[in-house]
């Protein structure tokens, strides 16, 4: 009994399988990868995607890992795309290294490639957030900022092991010795993406290093954690944030006056472009070696315009 | 240098904070000899095995060990093992998923080349098999076998390296009658083939039938050693307690009264043998102040009916029961006590007492809800009772908060029989009282027994320590082939009737 | 053996016997580090910043010192501090007051511990693995309900939760694990159920047949263990105004750890509340020392590792010499 049961599902599932490969058959299969499921950046990031595949009648799917920041299951599902005959992919990289021969599979396959991520000798085209340009307009708007105060600045990174973080960070540094050779970096720590954690190892950075006096976010909650860190100790004015992304509660700590401003990155035209860009390839098109889809510097006074324009929803 | 002794230990002393477990001990063992040691709980007799394995260095005591007349350092357990010294504990310790083959040889494999000689691994299992009175197949697994036959097995794998010294620590706790007689005829022949045996055990009948000479160990020294011809059993248990027993088995009748428990249709599958019941539709009861005896072969079911009618098993079981005439639902052993049962288990450490709590957490355990009030314990109250039965039953112990890891066996069990005593059961089940325990505190259990059924207390009592069930029981029930075999009262309870009874089909 | 001797032994003894060892003597060290170091660590504010810290791993860490003492373990801890924070988040925007929102996050934490109470208990499922779903599933809910946008906008009321400070010094998070650590030792030393839930543990054959309702204790320790996981996301929602998405995730592991290191026995029978406060505080201090001593935090994973294990060989030498070996 169990036997044919088992027999019944395996032919379904072999059926379901044939139908569902001729349906889709003349469709582009087109993936794309990132580090996690929703959440401000990456939600938006998906719209971006799937608003593209649709405009052009693509097959598209977004992959990521169950676990966020789980970085070997990222590699793996790229391995997965490439063996399920993906005709376009937007690989995610972010280990040179390790990718390597997953990419090179790919290349082999003739897969047309757009990337965001890391830069890769497999990948010639390139979109997203420019890790040097992020790092750099962060400089600018800390810059900006803080006007003709000295500046002693904390870092914070999601993990100290992300490539494109530190690449960041390593950019915002360059930076802002160039732009104020004064300027003191008293400090770089990572917080696992844990406003918690940021709070409390902000706390103990000043309480180290008395003169800290800014503070910047390369992780989507860090920002908010040292939110709270200024409208606790009651430092508004006298310590300046900035945050990263333009998640509401960062904009939301703008408006209270515990964050300075935060540098967004713009992750839906990141996700729709890149699609665009594909297309432009398949149909023998040139296009950029590398397409930078922008940062934006925003400041209190920018909110509502911003709010208006990407279509937030303040109250949520 | 040749020496009359193949092992001598001179002078050992072994400390633990705060005790002194050996002091001075000295022991010599010929070849071809079976020496017993004998002695109460916290004699010793464990700290000297575990000196002998090599489980304890030498640097951890005094005294020096000599093998064949020249001191060896005994730095580790393989320094034992190649000295040709073999431990057979009393605990079980086999792999069930292993057949019988891998079991006795593990570690020992044979080979040839790089691979297991299966062929030549089963002949000489067969062997060693044949050797301890196992009719089996080398390749079947351990599991589904009995104890009895588990311990063979452990005696099986010693043999098979070929020791010249063998420790066997209590080996016929676990054993039928028949088994037992199996196990001495093999520690017969292997004097005759020149292996030495040093055979510890609380069974006086063994030791005059199978060993040359007993040393018999009191608080951590050696009272006596003396050849088996020399003494008689009462010279033997004087020394091991320091005082005079008159009756080892000092059964005071108590009045007995009208019927408390009556137990009906009981029906209860077998633990390992799927589809089969071990016990069938049996039916019997129990009266005020009576001691009901439960003999049988090992495998026969008698701890099960005991779980069974305490709630401990359910699955399968049906059953009816009346107390006091009235019908009874036990579930589990909440209900059990409830209805004023109290169950001492044959398996002290699985489910006898938790070895990492101290000794009052242990005896108070059962009547936690009457120490209670609005959910907290009564520390004095419970200190206070725990403190009566720590006196009353007399546990050497350091204190009331000594852990249960850190107690002998005998102690452990006078906790176990505490705790119970304390929730004032009215209905006492018992599973092998005195098993693994010395003479002394075999008889203070005893008098507990006859304690309790002069406060009206009903016991039945599964035992296969035969005297113990001839003079402690009343009345004496049989079980063998899933039914009541035999019913004796008084004088009717003789070996021979048992004997007869259990084996019948 | 001289007077002086034996009374220093009797005091060595006195001082193993405390479970807390394993926990208390690095904190001390590392007290005494730190002290040598950078003296500001003693201010008063960076005291109470720890203590903080410690209250929120606390919260989770008491009734889970009851699970592991009943030989229990939850991987889903972290997964449901998430939950409690985003269900309540979720109540509020729904515009529930404010006890209503936080009761809907303790249910609903209290259904994850029925859930993992019943793979635990009734199917008897490897928890280790099982709460591992749990915690999957708790995480994909989440993200489902969510799409891991986190929900912010709450009005005041309910940041005072945890950002109030009591005499505008000690925040009320501190007060809360204050009280559930006595609450907790008590439960835990001197109830009838901490006896049996320790009992349980010890050998749960042994309690069943003792008459303790065993499925039932087992089954209660799972729920609260459930519950205050869920209390901690509320108040880390309140702390921040900002109920994430995965507020307490990656926690599950340290907390534990913390737990074990203040003496609690990963095979039972054993607990300590107040030993698991000092290993969440220990945690929660190695953090802190750290930056305040200026070592880099590449290396803040390997001490944390090494402390833990120094953690673990102070119980095992303990344990032996306790138990006379």
């Amino acid at each position: 009994m169990k036997k044919i049961i088992a027999m019944m599902i395996a032919v379904f599932m072999l059926l379901s399988f044939c139908l569902a490969a001729n349906a889709e058959g003349d469709k582009v299969k087109c993936y794309s990868f990132g580090v996690m499921s929703g959440g401000p950046a990456w939600g938006q990031y998906q719209k971006g995607f799937y608003a593209a595949c649709e405009e052009l009648g693509w097959d598209g799917q977004y992959l990521c890992p169950t676990t966020d920041n789980n970085m070997s299951e990222l590699f793996n599902l790229h391995d997965t795309a490439i063996s399920n005959g993906a005709d376009v992919m937007i690989p995610c990289v972010t280990d040179n290294d390790a990718m390597a021969d997953i990419l090179q599979k790919a290349v082999d396959q003739g897969i047309t490639m757009v990337g965001i991520g890391l830069t890769d000798p497999h990948i010639p085209y390139l979109i997203g957030t420019d890790n040097i340009n992020l790092g750099r307009t962060i400089a600018e708007a800390l810059v900006e900022c803080m006007g003709d105060k000295e500046i002693h600045v904390a870092t914070m990174q999601t993990i100290l092991a992300h490539t494109g973080q530190t690449a960041q960070v390593d950019a915002f540094e360059a930076r802002l010795k160039e732009l104020r050779p004064d300027a003191e970096v008293v400090r770089r720590e990572e917080c696992n993406s844990s406003a918690q954690i940021s709070q409390d190892k902000l706390a103990a950075i000043c309480l180290a290093n008395p003169q800290t006096n800014c503070f910047v976010s390369f992780d989507c909650y860090a920002g908010l954690g040292a939110a709270t860190y200024v409208e606790s100790e009651g430092l508004q004015g006298q310590f300046t944030v900035i945050g990263i992304d333009d998640a509401v509660e960062n904009l939301r700590c703008m408006q209270q006056g515990t964050m300075a401003a935060t540098v967004a990155q713009m992750w839906y035209k990141m996700g729709h472009d890149a699609v665009m860009l594909a297309n432009d390839l398949r149909n023998g098109k040139d296009i950029p070696a590398n397409t930078d889809s922008g940062t934006a510097i925003i400041m209190p006074d920018d909110i509502d315009a911003w709010v208006e324009e990407m279509g937030l929803d303040m109250n949520s | 240098m040749s020496s009359e002794y193949i092992l001598q230990m001179k002078n050992v002393t072994k400390r633990f904070p705060g005790v002194v477990a050996l002091s001075d001990v000295s022991i010599s063992l010929k070849k071809g000899e079976v020496l017993a040691i004998c002695g109460e709980n916290g004699a010793g007799k464990s700290t000297l095995m575990k000196i002998l394995s090599g489980s304890y260095t030498s640097r951890e005591y005094e005294g020096e060990i000599w093998i064949d007349g020249k001191k060896t350092d005994f730095s580790s357990v393989a320094v034992a093992e190649a000295n040709g010294i073999e431990m057979v504990y009393q605990e079980l310790n086999v792999m069930l998923d292993a057949s019988l083959a891998e079991n006795i040889y593990v570690g020992n494999l044979p080979m040839k080349g790089k691979f297991v000689d299966y062929k030549k691994l089963y002949s000489d299992t067969r062997a060693m098999l044949d050797k301890v009175g196992l009719e089996l197949d080398p390749r079947q697994r351990v599991r589904g076998l009995n104890s009895g036959q588990m311990q063979m097995i452990s005696i099986a794998r010693a043999l098979s390296k070929h020791p010249r010294i063998i420790v066997l620590d209590e080996p016929t706790s676990s054993l039928t009658d028949k088994e037992t007689n199996i196990l001495m005829d093999t520690i017969d022949t292997l004097r005759r083939e020149g292996v030495s045996l040093l055979f510890i055990s609380h069974k006086l009948d063994e030791i005059f039938r199978i060993a040359d000479r007993v040393v018999v160990m009191r608080d951590g020294s050696v009272i006596a050693t003396e050849a088996v011809s020399d003494v008689t059993e009462d010279q033997l248990v004087e020394a091991m307690i320091g005082r005079t027993i008159d009756n080892l088995y000092p059964k005071a009748a108590a009045p007995i009264g009208g019927e408390v428990l009556r137990v009906e249709h009981l029906t209860v599958p077998h633990p390992s043998n799927k589809g089969q019941n071990i016990v069938e539709d049996i039916s019997f009861s129990l009266r005020k102040g009576e001691i009901l005896g439960i003999g049988g072969l090992v495998g026969a079911g008698r701890s099960e009916v005991l779980s069974a009618i305490f709630g401990y098993i359910t699955r399968g079981v049906t059953k009816r029961i009346l107390i006091d005439g009235q019908e009874a639902r036990i579930a589990s052993p909440m209900d059990a006590i409830r209805s004023g049962m109290g169950y001492i288990t044959e398996e002290r450490k699985q489910t006898g007492y938790i070895w990492v709590h101290s000794v009052r957490e242990n005896l108070t355990l059962a009547c936690l809800k009457k120490l209670s009030r609005f959910g907290f314990i009564q520390k004095k109250q419970e200190t206070d009772m725990a403190a009566e039965m720590f006196r009353m039953l007399d546990i050497r112990a350091p204190s009331l908060e000594t852990m249960l890891v850190n107690l002998s066996g005998g102690n452990q069990q006078k906790v176990v029989v505490g705790k119970w005593l304390l929730s004032q059961p009215r209905i006492l089940l018992i599973d092998e009282p005195t098993k693994g325990i010395d003479v002394g505190t075999k008889a203070e259990i005893y008098k507990i027994m006859n304690d309790l059924t002069h406060q009206g207390v009903s016991i039945i009592m599964v035992s296969s320590d035969m005297p113990e069930l001839i003079s402690m029981s009343d009345r004496c029930l049989v079980l063998s082939n899933r039914h009541i075999t035999g019913e004796f009262t008084g004088t009717e309870i003789t070996q021979e009737n048992v004997m007869k009874a259990a084996i019948a089909s | 053996m001289s007077k002086e001797n034996q009374k220093g032994k009797t005091l060595l003894r006195a001082l193993l016997s405390k479970n807390e060892l394993g926990a208390l003597l690095p904190l001390v060290l590392l007290l005494i580090v730190v002290a040598f170091v950078n003296p500001n660590f003693f201010m008063r504010r960076n005291i109470l910043d720890i203590m903080r810290t410690a209250s929120f791993s606390f919260m989770v860490a008491m009734p889970l010192t009851f699970l592991l003492a009943s030989q229990g373990l939850d991987l889903s801890v972290g997964a449901v501090t998430s939950l409690g924070g985003i269900i309540c988040g979720m109540a509020l925007k729904a515009g529930l007051p404010l006890p209503l929102a936080i009761l809907c996050a303790l249910l609903s934490g209290a259904l994850v511990g029925t859930i993992n109470g019943f793979f635990a208990i009734k199917s008897n499922l490897p928890v280790f693995i099982a709460t591992l779903g749990t915690q999957y599933m708790v995480n994909g809910f989440i993200a489902i309900t969510t799409n891991n946008v986190a929900i912010s906008n709450f009005d005041t009321s309910f940041k005072q939760l945890s950002q109030y400070r009591l005499f505008g010094e000690v925040p009320m998070p501190i007060l809360y694990a204050i009280i559930l650590a006595i609450v907790g030792q008590i439960i835990l030393s001197k109830t009838r159920f901490g006896r049996e839930v320790l009992a349980i543990g010890g050998n749960k054959e042994t309690a069943y047949l003792a008459g303790i309702k065993v499925n039932q204790r087992r089954m209660i320790t799972f729920i609260a263990t459930s519950v205050f996981s869920a209390l901690a996301g509320v108040l880390t929602a309140s702390r921040f105004a900002c109920a994430q998405p995965a507020a307490g995730s990656g926690t599950e592991l340290s907390i534990m750890a913390g737990v074990i290191i203040g003496g609690t026995s990963m095979f039972g029978g054993q607990a300590t509340v107040i030993g698991s406060a000092l290993g969440a505080i220990l945690l929660a201090t190695i953090t802190n020392a750290l930056i305040l001593m200026n070592v880099s935090t590449l290396w803040q994973s390997f001490i944390y590792g090494f402390i833990l294990i120094v953690a673990l060989y102070v119980d095992k030498y303990r344990r032996k010499v306790l138990s006379g070996e």
